[in-house]
């Protein structure tokens, strides 16, 4: 890569790492595992970032990239669900401090994987129900039905907390 | 009741990033991509290599023998992949002169947190009441264009801000980092920090060590 060319990706990295890694880390719950997702991301990026530049989508691609990065990793074979005899015996996954904690984030984090990526792509970012199809491969009605079954769990939650 | 579940959503996700780990240096990834490129040019030029050895194995075959024998397999098929090393070799010609940290998280009664910007650094929302007092455009590179830092004043108080978004505009990329002033900096220097926090390096040949002298900041 030409030495501007790399200037300007190391440039969009130092811009935009910390929002891109946030992503990451909204969609799979772990900053480890968002910093592997994110690498995995801008390295691909790297490969592709004349293109990319020149037509101004690199922000898109990286999130799809995490995005689809994050459902291989869960279709692979050791991170398949196999049924125990007792729970396994795992660290909880580092939560925010008692004062921190919310039912909200709680519930966004029960929701299963395709509600929660819809929620965050189209209720966090703010992205199209177009873009967000094109950003999971999946079809726009899809995107629907995922957003509003998630939507109808989260609001739940929200009428619980105001009564309390 | 969408918009105020998204900001709910969006308040709420955003609370979630605290104890946030620190971030890599940018040229890191930059240095796995050249790796990344390297490993992808290797095996191109052995499978270019394999094809052009089949053709010719098959070709002198058929001179040879006059019949070309079908289904041969092609070679190459042990190349494997290569595998990177945990070390990066990053350039280290890059010095930090501006190794202080921002301290993020201002007071939250002041309350910062309804700023929202354009995409083009400019403040669209909750900024009537606040006053921007400095501001620096395309922080971390002249030709990437997609930065800017503020400085902002509400009442008596001020802050300083990172603002970066997506370049394509279109799917409110947009983030804000808050800064708290400091009294030993400067808002240039603070932004020169943030710039070396993550590229190292002076920010457009900005000499910390002016400011920490106390001799004022450099006017551009």
């Amino acid at each position: 890569m030409r030495a501007q060319l790399e200037e300007e990706y190391v440039a969009f990295v130092a811009a935009r790492q910390q929002h891109l890694r946030r992503i990451a880390y909204a969609i799979c719950g772990d900053w480890h595992r968002a910093d592997d997702l994110l690498q995995t991301a801008l390295t691909k990026l790297y490969l592709a970032w004349p293109r990319l530049y020149r037509d101004g989508r690199e922000e898109a691609y990286v999130r799809t990239i995490l995005v689809r990065a994050d459902i291989d990793e869960h279709r692979r074979p050791w991170r398949r669900e196999r049924s125990t005899d007792a729970p396994p015996d795992r660290p909880a996954p580092p939560l925010l401090g008692l004062e921190e904690r919310s039912a909200l984030l709680d519930a966004i984090r029960l929701l299963p994987e395709m509600q929660r990526r819809t929620v965050l792509l189209r209720h966090w970012l703010g992205l199209s129900v177009e873009e967000t199809a094109a950003e999971l491969g999946i079809s726009e009605g899809t995107v629907k039905s995922h957003t509003s079954r998630a939507l109808h769990a989260l609001r739940s939650v929200l009428a619980e907390e105001r009564t309390t | 009741m969408s918009t105020e579940i998204d900001e709910w959503i969006g308040a709420e996700v955003e609370r979630s990033f605290a104890g946030e780990p620190p971030l890599r240096d940018p040229r890191e990834y930059a240095a796995r991509g050249r790796r990344a490129q390297r490993r992808r040019r290797a095996a191109t030029s052995a499978l270019g290599l394999a094809a052009v050895a089949v053709v010719a194995a098959l070709t002198v075959s058929g001179l040879h023998t006059g019949t070309g024998q079908r289904g041969a397999q092609p070679a190459g098929s042990g190349t494997g992949p290569v595998r990177g090393t945990t070390s990066l070799p990053v350039d280290p010609t890059t010095d930090r002169q501006c190794t202080r940290q921002p301290a993020y998280g201002c007071d939250p009664a002041i309350g910062w947190d309804d700023l929202h910007s354009d995409t083009n650094g400019d403040l669209v929302r909750g900024h009537p009441d606040v006053e921007v007092t400095g501001r620096y455009d395309d922080i971390y590179s002249p030709s990437y264009r997609a930065s800017s830092a503020l400085e902002v004043r509400r009442g008596g108080h001020v802050a300083w801000l990172l603002v970066t978004w997506s370049r394509s505009g279109l799917d409110g990329g947009v983030s804000i980092d808050i800064g708290c002033p400091d009294p030993t900096r400067t808002f240039d220097q603070w932004v020169a920090d943030s710039y070396a926090s993550q590229l190292g390096g002076a920010w457009r040949g900005y000499s910390c060590a002016a400011d920490f002298r106390g001799q004022g900041t450099t006017q551009r």
